[in-house]
């Protein structure tokens, strides 16, 4: 007992990343072994670690409260972040399982993982610049080793390519290592121009964190222009919105199946912390210059949104309707950004708002992508025309497939109802009444970026679904068979989906489950 | 030397970075060209720590680990290239075009 209360004060954002880095350590001493023992042990230690970490979060803060040091900082909202970047790498991590149990890296990949999410929480709580810009630097490191890893494990030929295997194989694997390279230059790219602009951040203000640039921001706001014009195009880069989408789209499309859950759930969270951190520091600034804000933002989200949903609407490939709607999905986060710098909602619920966006990447769309990847594993093909033979075969795939499009488009009873419900809000209230402390002009600007995202996402949902249930069926798809492992997971969304659904539906007319109203908890 | 032509040198080195990256399809030129980049953000870091504010410290500590993390970065990058241009004998280290060059087939084709 002695010992446990002696370790209480150092259960902190430290106490989660120490157990991620034990692993690690532990982990290290098999690196090279090829045994399935241990490579069962190394599954189930690492689980473990998750687990523990995720525990430790949640106990560390309740017992000791915020933090702050020097370097780090973590109140409410950073244990949130971490409490989901610990379940999406859960999540990312069986995937990972599923898909190279039989590979003899699977330890040095695990290894790997656990490193790369230990970088993420450092970043996640990150308080001073330099640590914030080595966290990134080291997480973006660890993503190239996971993401060249994977791909050299395993040689994925497509069907529809219709070479021999040995010419097929050589051509994707250089097809798919010149676009690894230029996927990780453009990145570079981006963070150069993150190490650029704070460069000139510490030259006009002498700011080393970003509490010092949130308190000193409105002092310095003349001319800080220029550094955050520099910051938006390394978050625009970064995220590859249209018309900088081609590095992107392209890693997507050539990387083995598997590899690309690590740039959907796992690369895009830096820049959605990153947003997160600058809003209150915009915010700030905003009254004198909110006109060329909200034509700017508004511009980057018609522009992002018209993109990915016109490449969604016209393309067939399965990989880019995947890559597209994820961009989709986190055009949303700028939207939050708008809605909010123009006090449409507060700063609670602009959180709540990214966190929404977050369940629907991790719980919506997950089922959608894992279908369509186990599709083109079983099957070979990559057309989301040849769904329907797999679907004839496998209803309980089908249904799995019908509920996660309807969840995305924002039905209600389904769990991607949070998601649409605040924007259909803002909408409805200022079709009704009026557009509070708004100037006309700035104020139907927004309101016509949430309607233009709205619909589009619906309409790129509806084609989806209806390609996918009236394509052609070959008598090659019906053979291809779901692992046991497959199923079970996704089953396991399926309910999900609409048991978080209904929680928060019953939680807007106040009907409380387990005493808990699911419509204001700030998770989902 | 004064701070307006620190801020001009590497705003110049800044630009002429951006758009060689932007504009080259060789992967030599463009690491070079992104190292231009990461030179304008160093004199910014120097100039504006010895002018400014005496010797920082703290200028010179992020120039330090920026310097390891970027390195190590594109030296992964290049280690990665070399090892794959001799196993699968492309012919060239050219990528078929730059780096965010937009091609209406790329974006709404099938392939």
């Amino acid at each position: 007992m002695g010992f446990i209360k002696n370790m209480a004060p150092f259960i902190n954002p430290f106490g989660t990343i120490t157990i991620l880095l034990f692993a690690v350590l532990v982990l290290m001493f098999f690196v090279n072994s090829r045994k399935n023992g241990l490579k069962i042990f190394s599954f189930i230690f690492t689980i473990l670690a998750f687990i523990g970490a995720f525990i430790t979060n949640i106990i560390g803060f309740l017992r000791n409260g915020a933090f702050s040091d020097n370097l780090f900082t973590s109140d409410l909202a950073q244990i949130i972040e971490i409490s989901y970047i610990l379940i999406i790498s859960f999540i990312i991590f069986i995937i990972i399982f599923v898909f190279n149990k039989n590979s003899e890296s699977f330890i040095k990949l695990n290894l790997i993982f656990l490193f790369s999410s230990a970088a993420l929480i450092f970043f996640s709580i990150s308080r001073n610049f330099i640590a914030f810009f080595a966290s990134l630097v080291f997480f973006l490191i660890s993503l190239f080793a996971l993401i060249t890893l994977m791909s050299e494990t395993e040689v994925f030929v497509l069907r529809s390519q219709g070479n021999n295997r040995k010419t097929s194989e050589a051509d994707y694997h250089s097809r798919a290592y010149m676009s690894i390279s230029k996927f990780f230059l453009a990145v570079l790219f981006s963070v150069l121009f993150i190490f650029f602009g704070t460069s000139l951040l510490y030259g006009v203000s002498d700011f080393k964190n970003f509490i010092q640039l949130f308190e000193g921001v409105s002092t310095f706001k003349d001319n800080l222009g220029f550094v955050f014009a520099i910051f938006g195009i390394a978050i625009y880069l970064y995220f590859g919105f249209f018309p900088f989408h081609s590095p992107y789209t392209k890693i997507t499309s050539r990387i083995s199946p598997d590899a690309s859950y690590l740039i959907w759930l796992y690369y895009f969270l830096p820049g959605v912390i990153f947003v997160t951190r600058l809003s209150s520091i915009i915010y700030t600034v905003n009254s004198d210059f909110k006109t060329v804000l909200v034509i700017l933002m508004t511009s980057i989200i018609i522009i992002s949104t018209a993109g990915s949903s016109l490449a969604i609407l016209k393309t067939n490939n399965l990989r880019k309707i995947t890559a597209n709607l994820v961009l989709l999905i986190f055009t949303g986060n700028i939207l939050n950004l708008l809605l909010y710098i123009v006090d449409y909602v507060n700063e609670d619920t602009y959180r709540m708002l990214n966190y929404s966006g977050l369940s629907l990447l991790i719980i919506s769309f997950l089922p959608v992508s894992m279908i369509f990847t186990l599709v083109e594993k079983s099957s070979g093909f990559n057309d989301i025309r040849n769904l329907k033979g797999i679907f004839i075969k496998n209803k309980a795939v089908l249904a799995g497939f019908v509920i996660s499009c309807i969840s995305l488009t924002g039905i209600p009873a389904f769990e991607g109802f949070s998601h649409k419900n605040h924007y259909a809000g803002f909408v409805w209230k200022a079709f009704h009444e009026g557009l509070d402390n708004l100037a006309p002009i700035p104020g139907w600007l927004i309101i016509s970026a949430a309607v233009i995202y709205m619909a589009f996402f619906a309409a790129c949902i509806l084609r989806i679904l209806i390609s996918g249930l009236s394509g052609k069926a070959d008598t090659n798809d019906e053979k291809a068979v779901f692992s046991r492992p497959s199923m079970v997971f996704i089953y396991f969304f399926m309910l999900l989906i609409i048991v978080l659904g209904i929680a928060y539906l019953l939680g807007l007319f106040n009907i409380n489950i387990f005493g808990l109203n699911f419509s204001e908890i700030k998770v989902f | 030397m004064n701070i307006t032509f620190i801020f001009f040198s590497s705003s110049l080195l800044f630009l002429i970075g951006v758009f060689a990256s932007l504009l080259f399809k060789n992967i030599s030129r463009i690491i070079i060209s992104l190292q231009f980049i990461f030179t304008a953000a160093i004199i910014n870091f120097l100039g504006f720590s010895q002018i400014l504010y005496g010797t920082s410290i703290w200028a010179v500590t992020f120039i330090l680990i920026a310097v390891i993390t970027i390195f190590l970065f594109q030296y992964m990058i290049i280690f990665y290239l070399k090892s794959n241009f001799y196993q699968y004998k492309t012919d060239k280290l050219d990528f078929s075009s730059s780096l965010y060059y937009f091609r209406i087939n790329d974006w709404l084709g099938d392939e």
